[in-house]
């Protein structure tokens, strides 16, 4: 059975999801960084210790990807469970590249690679050789951000979004629409808050996968912690398949479901934009295309 | 009663009236933020309830703040088409404005209240406000059909001067513009929406549909467009649009400058060779073009899949490329719908790959012919350079060495021209390190030595400096000039001191003190009279 890139993904961030619910215990990164300095000449460079260099460059560049306006809302840390993005640091044909790869799980193929050049045998003349260490891991790192993250930030974000952000969801009954907030603290997430979020439930009748968006608002989330959690409307369901339905049809699923796992379906910088330009003015309308 | 009395009380009543409407100014905040609250929650009842009350207050307040409640509140009344209505006990239903519309205004519409809401913004307010106001105001017609309205308001819009929503300004007037039938004034404004946020996908594909659906191939906004979202990292649309309009105007006289688009996006995505044959040449093979597009699209695929390719590849020849790729072309750098440049930068691309598949020899074909084809960009020679220089017997009688030295004083008008001086700092240093393995030192004269290639990539040096006056020093080639004035066949010492001797001082800029006095220490053993 053919299947498209749209529901290949799809399972990918299923498989992802069930990997990371069962070890729903682990620390708080959503995403582990690994480093390895692959280059024997560079390694070379480090004496012996170039572990604990792989590891100050996967601190140094997790920090980078935390401080990051859009890349934040995933947490990076250094270790070496999934999903993982992978740094290597290899030379071929006098070029030394960053062999960059984001994996969900040990086994298969990566979610997505990239070969990115970083500098030549010819750059390095110039300066007369590699520099003392701490001098070449900052390179290593300036290199990195110059050449991967400043130019293939869409790139990543659009992987990222296989990886959960968080899993538990609470639904809001009260109202007349079918609300829920997410276990995405206010503090950290505000500029998500009109953002649109697509959500695992594990039902008797097997997967569904909710669609959601963002109100712009905040509130109390009781247990366990966040203190306060971002709030959306419920908007329609996909089922196997790929068939969409309209919410109602599912909310008694929902309501004895258990949610997996929370994904970011598309990033609405607007949302932050907008509150970020002031005034406590509304968003502007968009005209619909007909 | 006296006057002094009347007087008092008046000034009494005045100052009264003052602390009321004081009072009720403060309270507006306070009914905003419970506004905004219960709207988030999807309580727009009591969302409205708090809007109306701040409107009440609203008479006394400053025209700033007028202009706000009146928007929060028209953007209330907008979210509300969402909400399905009422079903009351009788069966029928009732819309959810008509069940939160105070007294006082519940005889109008839904859309006449926010239209008189935009009015009340658009004469009170700031010119942010103004703007917003004619915005939504606009949309809000666009969406009752009423176009000619809808442009005549947007047209007052100014959409410069709020830089955080001008681009949803720019779309909107577009949007505008097309529903008046006015495509080519609609697709300019979708590409300055473009060009405000490029991640902005609903004015890419209004852009993309009006390019699609005109009569003729505006192939200057196509080029806009996709060059827009290359420089912007949008690759995944770049790719979206390319392929699109490529598949609607192969036929036309400008579908190779979309081709071009194309292979820039190809290159910029980094497309493996598994990918490309998959995918992208069987892409290539449905459309439906002029001979010069399927001349061009069979290099593009033998580029990608013919491991046979000849060493001394020509243009024009039967066994090379097509000379089409040439004529009517000058290589002109930063433009991406040139087809001669994309095609060298495609093979660049394509060539790095093979080298990753270890096949050196066809690696080394594509490079040189992209240096032969833009000869403006010296990262195919240097990339040409470096797999002579990492893998020699790829070269065995040294001529394809010769020829490339050759080509590249032939183009050294080409270099200046288009300023590439990096890369062409890396030529130099590459072919010095190749003059070097060779033991051809020298004479300074001879372009085929070392120290020829070392001082050419000194003098490389000082033009990056004049626009990149912040690059880091470069102790490495004034060392390596002094090595080769020591080394030659006759040795310069008293130059090769002077090298060492700023080679030195530039070590110690960067803080490597150690090379620094290794450097000095020599130097001055040189320059010791003998």
């Amino acid at each position: 059975m053919r299947w498209s890139n749209r529901k290949r993904r799809l399972l990918t961030a299923v498989l992802i999801a069930i990997a990371g619910c069962a070890s729903a215990t682990r620390a708080e990164a959503a995403v582990s960084l690994v480093f390895q300095v692959a280059d024997p000449e560079i390694g070379g460079y480090f004496r012996g210790r170039s572990a604990d260099a792989e590891r100050r460059l996967a601190q140094t560049i997790a920090a980078l990807l935390n401080n990051d306006q859009e890349l934040r809302f995933w947490s990076f840390a250094d270790g070496s469970v999934f999903p993982q993005l992978q740094i290597r640091l290899t030379k071929r044909t006098q070029r030394w590249h960053y062999e960059v790869a984001v994996r969900g799980d040990g086994s298969g193929p990566p979610l997505k690679a990239w070969m990115i050049p970083w500098q030549t045998e010819a750059d390095v003349e110039r300066t007369g050789g590699f520099p003392p260490v701490a001098q070449l891991t900052k390179q290593i790192v300036d290199g990195f951000q110059d050449q991967f993250l400043t130019q293939r930030r869409v790139d990543l974000l659009e992987v990222l979004r296989l990886i959960p952000l968080g899993a538990a969801v609470r639904l809001n009954n009260v109202q007349a629409q079918p609300l829920a907030i997410l276990s995405l603290d206010w503090s950290r997430y505000q500029d998500l808050a009109t953002s649109d979020f697509r959500i695992l439930y594990k039902t008797q009748s097997g997967a569904l996968l909710v669609l959601a968006t963002g109100l712009g608002h905040r509130l109390a989330y009781p247990n366990p912690p966040p203190a306060e959690g971002l709030v959306v409307r419920l908007v329609e369901c996909i089922l196997t398949g790929g068939r969409r339905e309209p919410i109602g049809r599912h909310l008694q699923d929902i309501r004895t479901g258990q949610p997996v796992a929370i994904y970011l379906a598309r990033f609405d910088s607007l949302g932050a934009a907008f509150s970020a330009a002031g005034g406590g003015l509304p968003p502007p309308a968009i005209a619909p295309r007909d | 009663m006296s006057k002094t009395a009347c007087v008092c009380i008046a000034v009494a009543s005045i100052a009264l009236n003052a602390a009321a409407s004081s009072a009720q100014t403060a309270a507006i905040p306070r009914h905003l933020d419970t506004a905004r609250a219960a709207e988030g929650v999807g309580d727009y009842a009591g969302a409205a309830r708090e809007y109306f009350a701040a409107l009440e207050l609203s008479a006394s307040a400053s025209p700033e703040q007028r202009a706000q409640i009146s928007l929060n509140l028209a953007h209330l009344l907008a979210t509300l088409e969402t909400v399905p209505a009422t079903v009351q006990p009788d069966g029928s239903q009732v819309d959810a404005w008509k069940t939160i519309a105070p007294a006082g205004v519940s005889g109008l519409s839904r859309p006449d209240m926010m239209r008189r809401l935009y009015q009340a913004a658009i004469e009170a307010g700031t010119p942010t406000q103004q703007d917003l106001a004619r915005n939504d105001l606009g949309t809000l017609l666009l969406k009752e059909q009423r176009y000619a309205e809808a442009l005549d308001v947007l047209r007052r819009l100014d959409q410069s001067r709020d830089p955080a929503r001008r681009f949803v300004y720019s779309y909107n007037v577009g949007r505008a513009y097309e529903a008046n039938r006015q495509s080519t004034a609609a697709l300019t404004a979708y590409l300055r929406a473009v060009a405000g946020r490029p991640a902005f996908t609903p004015a890419v594909d209004s852009s993309l549909a009006l390019l699609e659906g005109a009569e003729r191939l505006d192939a200057d906004a196509a080029v806009a467009l996709v060059t827009t979202l290359l420089s912007n990292g949008e690759i995944r649309s770049a790719g979206r649009v390319t392929s699109r309009l490529l598949t609607r105007w192969a036929a036309d006289n400008a579908a190779p400058r979309l081709l071009a688009l194309w292979l820039r996006r190809f290159v910029a995505a980094s497309i493996d060779l598994p990918t490309c044959q998959k995918s992208e040449v069987p892409f290539l093979d449905s459309l439906r073009g002029s001979n010069d597009l399927r001349a061009f699209i069979q290099d593009v695929k033998r580029a990608c899949l013919d491991d046979k390719l000849p060493e001394r590849l020509q243009f024009g020849d039967r066994s090379g490329f097509s000379s089409r790729w040439m004529a009517g072309w000058r290589p002109v750098r930063d433009i991406l719908d040139n087809p001669r440049t994309s095609f060298a930068a495609f093979l660049t691309a394509i060539g790095r790959q093979f080298e990753e598949r270890q096949d050196y020899r066809q690696a080394l074909v594509r490079h040189l012919a992209a240096w032969a084809l833009d000869k403006s960009n010296a990262e195919s020679a240097v990339n040409a350079a470096m797999v002579l220089q990492a893998h020699p017997d790829t070269d065995r009688t040294g001529g394809v060495l010769d020829a490339l030295i050759e080509d590249i004083f032939a183009a050294k008008g080409d270099f200046i021209a288009e300023r590439d001086w990096p890369n062409s700092q890396r030529l130099h240093i590459v072919l010095a390190r190749i003059f070097e393995k060779l033991d051809r030192w020298g004479p300074v004269t001879n372009p085929h030595s070392a120290l020829f290639q070392w001082t050419a990539a000194i003098a490389d040096d000082a033009e990056i400096r004049k626009t990149t006056p912040s690059l880091a020093p470069s102790p490495g080639l004034y060392e390596r000039l002094g090595d080769c004035y020591r080394r030659a066949k006759q040795p310069n010492l008293p130059a090769a001191a002077e090298q060492y001797r700023v080679a030195a001082r530039e070590f110690a800029v960067i803080g490597r003190q150690e090379d620094a006095d290794r450097l000095r220490r020599l130097s001055e053993e040189l320059g010791r009279p003998r």
